[in-house]
Formats: C-alpha cells, structure tokens, sequence
C-alpha cells in the first residue's frame, strides 16, 4: 500500500522574471508519511516548510524530483478531495460570516446543502464559535479567526490534514484543545502532517518529524529515539542558540 | 463577493446620478433631447462599466492571490480551470447587472426626455426633461440607500450588498413608469453595444489580474486595453448588435480560454 504522502528528492528554486535563479529554497527533500501518523515537519524560519506544504498542495510545482499525495499528482482532484489544509496565516473572506465561511469551504468539499449546514453547525460548536456564527469573520480576533480556518480545514471530513502552524494566535487553552483535537484525530484514523516553530507542541503530539534546515533535510526520525529532548536535537541540528536568527525564532 | 464591495456601490451610485443629472443638464440639446439623453446614457455605461471590470478584475484575482484565499480554494478539490471561469463568470454577471442597472435607469430618463419634447411641441416651449421621469431616477437612486440603512439597522443587512441589489431592482421597476417600448429597444440595443466592449476589458483585466504580479501591473493593461475603446467603439456602432456580440463573445472567450491555460501553469505563493 502507498504512503499517504512520498516525497522523493525534491528541489524547487524561485526565479525571477529573466528566469534567473534566485533562491534554490528546497534542495532534495525526501520523506515519507505513512496513513494514521502525526508527522511534523520542523525547522528554523526559511528552512523551506511553507514550499514543501505549497508543493504538496500542487499550488508550487517542483523543480526536481516527485511529490505523491495517496499516490497521485497533488493536482489531482482525487488527492486533494481527501486533504484538509490549515494555512499559518487564516485566510478568510472579510465579508462572509463563520458560518457562511463553513458553507463556502463545503460546497468546495461537494457536501449536500443538508449535510454541510449540520457538519458547520457541530464544527463551529467544536470551535467554540457557536454563538459568533453569524458574525461576519472580519470583526474576529486572531484567534477566533484561526478556530474558523481549522474548523474550515475539517468540514471536508479530510483522511489527511495539513496544518501549518496550528497553534499560532492561540492562547494556552486554545493550543491545549487544539492538541486534544489532533491526538483525537489521530485515533479516528486521520494522517495528520503539521508544522510548528513551537517545539513542545510538536514533541508533544507528534510521531515522527523531519528537521529542515536551509531547504535540506537535518534529520528525521521517531520523537522517541531523538534523544531526551527535541529542542536539544533541534539545536544541534540546525545550530546552536547563540546565533542570533535561530535566538529570535526560539524566543 | 464583488457587489458586497463599498467601491460597487459607489460606482453604480456615480454612474446613476451621472446619467440622470446630465440629461436635466443639457441647455443646449438643439431639438434632440432624447438623442442627447441616449448618448449621455451610453456614455455612463461604457465609462462606469469599464472602471468596474478593471476594479472587479484586480479586486477579484489579485485579492484572492495576494490574500491567500485563492490558494485555500485551490487546496480542495477544485480545478485550476474551474476557479477561474468561476470567477470570471461572477465577474461578468456583476458587469451585466451594473450596467442593466444603468441601462434601465437611462430608459426611463431618455423617455422622459421623449415626454418633455412632446410636452414642448405642444406648447412651443423648450424641450425640457419631463419631471416625474427625473423623479422616479432620483427614487431609483436615493430609495435603495435608505431603505438598506433601515434593513441594516434594524435586521442587520449588510448595507451595500442589499443597497446594490435594491438599486438594480428599483432600476428596473422604474421601466415600468410610462414604459415606451420603442425607447427601450432604442437604448437597450445602444447600450448593448457600449457594454460589449467593456465585457472585452473584464475579460482581459481578469486575465491580467490573475497572471501578473503586482495590481499596477494588471491596471496598467486594463487602462492600456481602456484607451483602445473609442476606436472599437466607432467600429462597434458600425456593426449591428447581432454581429458585434458575435464579435465580441469570441474575444472574450479567446481571452478567457489564453488566461485560464497560463493560470493553470503559474505558481501561487
């Protein structure tokens, strides 16, 4: 049976408009996501993350090499039919409520009328945004608008959810719920893939992560057998903390 | 949605008054009221039309890009194609509806001026636009905004989406003042072909939009695309309706189809 996500040496550089190389920002990744794992994809800022999760989505095309999603084409309608995507910055039309934000994000999911009304209700109940739903999305707090984005990302009722950055904006109560939530995920069957700068949140619920570092892969492996802390191999990986970048990301 | 836009709003509403004000504003009509009423008419719908494809189109495909909800959209299963005629066709539908909204509205001011000219044979006055005509415009215009403050108000309606939907509707409910049908097809067919070029600018400030990377860019061509209109306008009014909407859907679906083809190969960021 195929990995629900392969990704196979891949390259991808941004170039200009005389097509010029500027940037090469991955450099032959290559990882594997098995069906029922959360698996998370760290790394310091501009490791190459954000172009992985953009190349897995078919919104970038690689460079080199290959990228599977339930071994097909991530354009194909048939993968992103099963793909659940939480983007780090909650993307939202201002002028449609959360509800009406649901509505929109499952018709896109092909749900029937009926069912997409019940599935944004018990959504939005999930949330904790029950009582806002009718309350356009452009008066919501960062963290309001982030339960929108991650209940938008489950109305499809996704086998595979991408989160990137979950816990962004969140307070500590929203990360904690937000983490249940993944762990309860993963026992319904769900593949969950996330990224995250906060390394407690991915040594808490993940499996298995690859470390970025500089659009290549630093290390990849079972959070059990990285060593007592992750933040310890984290560091050791993609440098040490005096420097000054890696410091301002961990603070 | 792009007639939730305040800007929609706002262009129908300059583009109203200014159909309405400048026929009550012609001294000098040199026994041609009506006719002078018609060119002011298809003067607003082309010149509005156009200002709302090219702002429709950056505010529609660029918004989406630049704020990521395009590629939130594009991250479900939906083709890359689908996205895009999706657009453009909401795009060319709020086009219909703002300049039917127009077009309506300059039927019942070019009757009016088809009623004062009447009115002036009889008497050897002046010919001057019939007041109850410049009434019911001024209601067309004024009506809406009042009746989507109270509906905001009191059932909160979002205020200029109802406001633009009230003022299409009360536009064509004001046809039925004194409905003259000859007027009617006289405008309908003079606005039509007005409107057809103005399709042909959203289609290809869509394409623009969707393709290039900064809104100046995608303005530039818009406007570039703007300033060829007086010439395919006279070509335009040569042509009969029939044979320009011919002419002028086979650009747009040229446009349409170079555009959907690039977009399905460019990366979103």
């Amino acid at each position: 049976m195929s990995s629900v996500i392969e990704i196979n040496a891949v390259e991808r550089t941004f170039r200009d408009f005389w097509l010029r190389p500027t940037v090469k920002a991955v450099k032959g990744v290559s990882f594997k996501v098995e069906k029922g794992e959360v698996f998370g994809l760290l790394g310091p800022n501009g490791s190459g993350k954000s172009t992985t999760i953009k190349m897995l989505l078919g919104l970038l095309s690689p460079s080199k090499g290959g990228v599977k999603l339930f071994g097909f084409d991530p354009r194909a309608l048939a993968a992103r039919r099963k793909v659940g995507y939480l983007p780090e910055l909650s993307y939202l039309h201002p002028f449609l409520t959360a509800r009406e934000t649901l509505l929109y994000y499952a018709g896109l999911c092909d749900l029937p009328r009926a069912e997409a009304k019940k599935r944004a209700q018990e959504l939005l109940k999930m949330v904790g945004l029950e009582k806002e739903a009718s309350r356009p999305v452009s008066g919501f707090s960062k963290g309001m608008a982030r339960r929108v984005a991650l209940a938008a990302s489950l109305i499809g009722r996704p086998e595979l959810l991408i989160l990137d950055e979950p816990t962004s904006g969140l307070d500590p109560v929203s990360t904690k719920e937000v983490k249940t939530l993944i762990k309860a995920l993963q026992k319904k069957g769900m593949t969950i893939l996330m990224t995250s700068h906060l390394l407690a949140d991915a040594e808490d619920v993940c499996d298995r992560v690859v470390i970025l570092n500089h659009g290549e892969v630093a290390a990849e492996g079972e959070i059990s057998q990285l060593g007592s802390s992750l933040e310890e191999f984290f560091l050791s990986k993609v440098g040490n903390a005096d420097d000054f970048v890696l410091a301002d990301f961990l603070a | 949605m792009l007639i939730s836009e305040p800007l929609s709003l706002l262009l129908l509403g300059l583009a109203l008054l200014t159909t309405t004000l400048s026929s009550a504003f012609h001294y000098h009509q040199f026994g041609e009221p009506t006719r002078l009423a018609r060119d002011a008419s298809v003067s607003a719908v082309l010149v509005f039309t156009i200002i709302f494809a090219a702002f429709g189109a950056i505010k529609t495909f660029r918004r989406e890009i630049e704020s990521g909800t395009a590629a939130l959209a594009l991250s479900h299963a939906v083709s890359r194609r689908a996205f895009y005629f999706a657009k453009s066709i909401g795009i060319l539908l709020s086009m219909i509806l703002f300049s039917s909204a127009i077009m309506f509205n300059a039927t019942t001011i070019v009757n009016g001026a088809r009623l004062g000219g009447e009115l002036a044979k009889g008497s050897g006055d002046i010919a001057r636009l019939y007041g109850p005509s410049f009434l019911v415009s001024i209601v067309v215009f004024l009506m809406p905004l009042v009746l989507s403050a109270l509906l905001n108000r009191f059932a909160r309606f979002r205020f200029t989406l109802s406001a633009f939907l009230m003022t299409c509707a009360f536009s064509a409910l004001s046809l039925a003042f004194r409905f003259d049908a000859e007027v009617a097809y006289s405008v309908t067919k003079t606005c039509l072909l007005a409107f057809l070029p103005a399709m042909i600018v959203g289609s290809v400030a869509s394409a623009a939009s969707a393709l290039l990377k900064s809104n100046f860019a995608g303005a530039i061509v818009a406007i570039a695309i703007g300033a060829m209109l007086p010439i395919m306008i006279n070509f335009t009014r040569l042509a009969a309706p029939f044979e320009a909407m011919i002419g002028a859907l086979v650009m747009i679906a040229a446009v349409t189809l170079i555009g959907v083809e690039l977009f399905n190969k460019r990366d979103l960021l």
